[in-house]
């Protein structure tokens, strides 16, 4: 049995055992199928997490970057079902992003440590 | 039908149970169904933390009326024991430590509930249209 598998391939598994469920009329629990509806709803929102990396220039007084300055790499966390790839676009480049409650930012190497400890170590496959 | 992180892993678990020896469950759904409840079983681990910076004097003491900025940090106690966050979260190593995501309690908030848990331990007083609860 694979345990490792994906965000979608876990969705998809979850959806076949439902359907599975109530076409074979397996006994389960209420509380065992809230949990079932519970962890599709979850996985699914995991589905529309969004690992968004960009590199923050520093410029200069006309908005052009500075030669010679080191790029800061950054890493944001956000749900798309609740910010459009568009939207984020447009935040992302404006100060609006710092203060966006729906955007964590944060570094590349911890925003791979936390989605990798969420047990997702194969989140790039997708 | 809002359950919590615990709630949920619990009765994944008991449902594991029930359909392990069951000939009508593929290997495909069982494999799902172990994944989410390896999923659950280190979600009901991660925990949130805040803490106030206030400015310090040269004494290194709290500067009294100084404008105090509240942090949050969302960390996984399986990777990083509580007595060890006390120590990070009193140095600057917390802001580069890899282990603990450093936000503010408003995001913190939006990004749990977004991930569906409304009724996280750690966001038991948020209702359901993300709002805190008024004090019962």
């Amino acid at each position: 049995m694979d345990n490792n598998l994906t965000i979608k391939e876990v969705q998809d598994g979850l959806e076949e055992l439902v359907h599975t469920l109530v076409d074979k009329k397996v006994a389960v629990s209420e509380s065992a199928r809230d949990a079932l509806l519970s962890a599709l709803t979850v996985i699914s929102n995991l589905r529309t997490l969004q690992f968004v990396i960009w590199n923050a220039c520093p410029a200069d007084s006309d908005g052009k970057p500075i030669p010679g300055v080191p790029v800061d790499a950054r890493a944001a966390l956000f749900f798309s079902n609740d910010l459009a790839i568009d939207e984020f676009q447009r935040i992302l480049e404006s100060d609006e992003i710092e203060e966006d409650p729906r955007v964590i930012l944060t570094t590349l190497e911890k925003a791979t440590a936390f989605l990798n400890n969420f047990g997702f170590l194969r989140l790039n496959k997708e | 039908m809002y359950l919590t992180i615990a709630e949920t892993q619990k009765n994944l678990e008991s449902l594991l149970d029930t359909i392990n020896n069951d000939g009508a469950i593929s290997d495909a759904e069982k494999a799902a169904l172990v994944n989410a409840v390896t999923v659950f079983t280190k979600l009901s681990k991660l925990h949130v933390v805040d803490w106030s910076c206030g400015f310090e004097g040269n004494d290194n003491k709290v500067v009294p009326g100084s404008f105090s900025e509240v942090h949050t940090a969302l960390f996984l106690s399986d990777v990083l024991d509580a007595e060890e966050f006390q120590l990070l979260m009193l140095s600057d190593e917390i802001l580069t430590d890899p282990r603990a995501l450093v936000t503010t309690p408003e995001k913190a908030k939006v990004f749990l509930k977004s991930l569906g848990f409304i009724k996280n331990p750690v966001l038991k007083d948020i209702d359901s249209d993300g709002s805190e609860k008024a004090a019962q």
